[in-house]
């Protein structure tokens, strides 16, 4: 982590609609990522987390305010492929194998100059796939197509990964191996000072993975507290029993109770 | 085997710990596939001897004039008799019909994915087609003697005519029914439309187009019938026309078998073309 400002936020407004009853989706989100920094953001359902996601990564234009990667606009890093997309829904193309999906990044949107590519078969041992990867997706686990979700987004070398509930449809024993699987991935050779803006619902996601998490408030959607997160890394199972830890979760939910409550 | 693999895998989704250890070694399939053709075929088999020992029953004991209904004993010796005739004849109704289904699909993909690019393209080329789809087109095969003359093209023009409503309505919903987020995903790496639509849309609406096609092909060989009845020289329906004008039921009934025969193999084939291309589709999942 550094002081190094990689994403900055300004003063963005979401409206969704005109007329008699426009809705305001996000009002005035002013936030700074830095480089290699690890982000959550958290609220209840409906606070514009997702949507504010989306305009990060360039798949929405805010109604005003911008986003600058880089000192650029989110669609420029798009065409330059620095941008890791993670949904909740792995999103696999069920007619490509694993090495097929993971491979797809680099295939579309070819540029002559793009040579950053990572190797696919690499990035699929990488999170524990070896021998999956001529399997398709219907073969695979929900958990399993998850990893190939996360080996995808990695494969163009991202300097920014968006995360929005990635692991939100898994069972919680999934859910947890998931947690250290991608605290391990982004950690390795694969995503040298990588950026992660992760949308989460779970307090114990948000402080076992953050440098820093945001608390969102709904209607309109606002920045309501911000929580920096003291741990050292890199952090293993053991660190979820500790006082330290536990203390963060406790002021996390106070502030959900104070803000996030409509 | 495959069958087996992906009950399994379906088995495995939710449990991230069934983990195989790697692919393992397919056995042959020989002995499933002979043991699935039986369980499948025994019992249409069966059938249709039952039908046709039937029939064959109630021509003998009513003793039915040939002229009126044949004995399938006697179709089955007409086929016999000259079986290079009705083959050559079926042969110049499947090209038609063939010729005809890849015309007709043809030209509805293409104006499907035009028309999945934009709203205006939709508006302005769905109410012809739907004029296409009204015309009764028995009503204008003898104008299509007329300006085609006799032989292939009309019946290329009839067939191609008839299926190209349904697979253009089915390819204009698959070109739209993608999923979201890989849509999404793929907008994230600054993917072109023509991208999108080859690597994500195409794909998603093979199984909307192989549902299209599975009933569209046999239609495809009325289509070929009907112009042959108006214009053919040649082919199993001019062959059925001329017959029955002769009260030559042996010929017009193992005319009608060709047909049914012919129908039967389009359909197996597609169901199989499809099997293999859409291994990856739920509708393939099931036994």
């Amino acid at each position: 982590m550094s002081n190094d400002a990689h994403i900055s936020i300004q003063n963005v407004d979401m409206v969704y609609g005109a007329g008699q009853r426009p809705l305001r989706a996000l009002a005035g989100i002013d936030l700074t990522v830095g480089r290699g920094e690890f982000v959550s953001i958290i609220g209840p359902s409906g606070c514009g987390k997702t949507t504010l996601l989306r305009i990060v990564g360039g798949l929405q234009e805010p109604t005003s305010g911008r986003v600058l990667i880089d000192g650029r606009p989110p669609r420029q890093a798009q065409r330059e492929k620095q941008i890791g997309f993670v949904f909740q829904d792995p999103s696999l193309l069920p007619w490509r194998s694993v090495i097929e999906n993971v491979r797809l990044p680099l295939q579309v949107n070819r540029r002559r100059d793009f040579s950053a590519g990572k190797d696919p078969s690499a990035l699929i041992d990488l999170v524990g796939l070896r021998e999956f990867g001529r399997y398709y997706p219907h073969e695979l686990s929900g958990g399993m197509q998850q990893r190939v979700a996360l080996a995808r987004s990695f494969v163009t070398s991202p300097s920014v990964l968006l995360m929005d509930e990635p692991f939100g449809a898994l069972d919680e024993i999934t859910r947890s191996a998931m947690r250290f699987e991608l605290m391990r991935v982004w950690r390795s050779e694969a995503a040298p000072d990588c950026t992660v803006v992760f949308v989460t619902h779970s307090i114990a996601e948000a402080v076992l993975l953050s440098d820093r998490v945001i608390v969102m408030s709904p209607q309109p959607g606002r920045i309501a507290a911000s929580l920096d997160i003291d741990l050292s890394r890199p952090r293993g199972e053991e660190i979820e029993e500790t006082q330290q830890f536990v203390d963060y979760t406790r002021r996390l939910r106070a502030l959900l109770r104070e803000h996030a409550l409509v | 085997m495959s069958l087996e693999t992906s009950r399994t895998g379906v088995n495995a989704r939710g449990h991230e710990e069934t983990r195989r250890s790697g692919p393992s070694p397919r056995p042959s399939r020989l002995g499933d596939l002979l043991r699935k053709a039986v369980v499948q075929a025994v019992p249409a088999v069966t059938s249709l001897a039952i039908a046709f020992a039937a029939w064959e029953a109630w021509i003998e004991i009513k003793d039915v004039k040939p002229y009126l209904v044949p004995a399938p004993s006697s179709v089955v010796e007409r086929l016999y008799a000259d079986p290079w005739f009705f083959a050559s004849e079926g042969f110049k109704t499947l090209e038609g019909a063939l010729l005809g289904f890849l015309l007709g699909a043809g030209v509805a993909i293409v104006l499907a994915s035009l028309m999945s690019q934009a709203r205006f393209l939709e508006r302005s080329i769905f109410p012809l087609a739907i004029l296409i789809k009204v015309t009764p087109i028995v009503a204008i095969a003898p104008l299509l003697t007329i300006w085609f003359g006799f032989g292939l093209m009309p019946k290329v023009f009839i067939a191609a005519l008839i299926v190209f409503f349904p697979i253009m309505v089915n390819a204009l919903i698959g070109f739209r029914s993608v999923n979201p987020t890989s849509l999404a995903l793929l907008e994230s790496l600054s993917a072109s439309r023509a991208e999108v639509f080859w690597r994500l849309r195409l794909p998603s609406a093979l199984p909307y187009l192989f549902a299209a096609f599975r009933f569209s092909i046999p239609l495809s060989v009325i289509g070929a019938v009907v112009a042959e009845w108006f214009s053919g020289d040649r082919g199993l329906g001019s062959v059925i026309y001329i017959a029955n004008n002769n009260l030559d039921m042996q010929t017009a009934f193992a005319g009608v078998f060709m047909l049914a025969l012919l129908g039967v193999g389009l359909f197996l084939l597609t169901a199989e073309v499809e099997r293999r291309l859409l291994f990856w589709h739920e509708s393939n999942w099931a036994d």
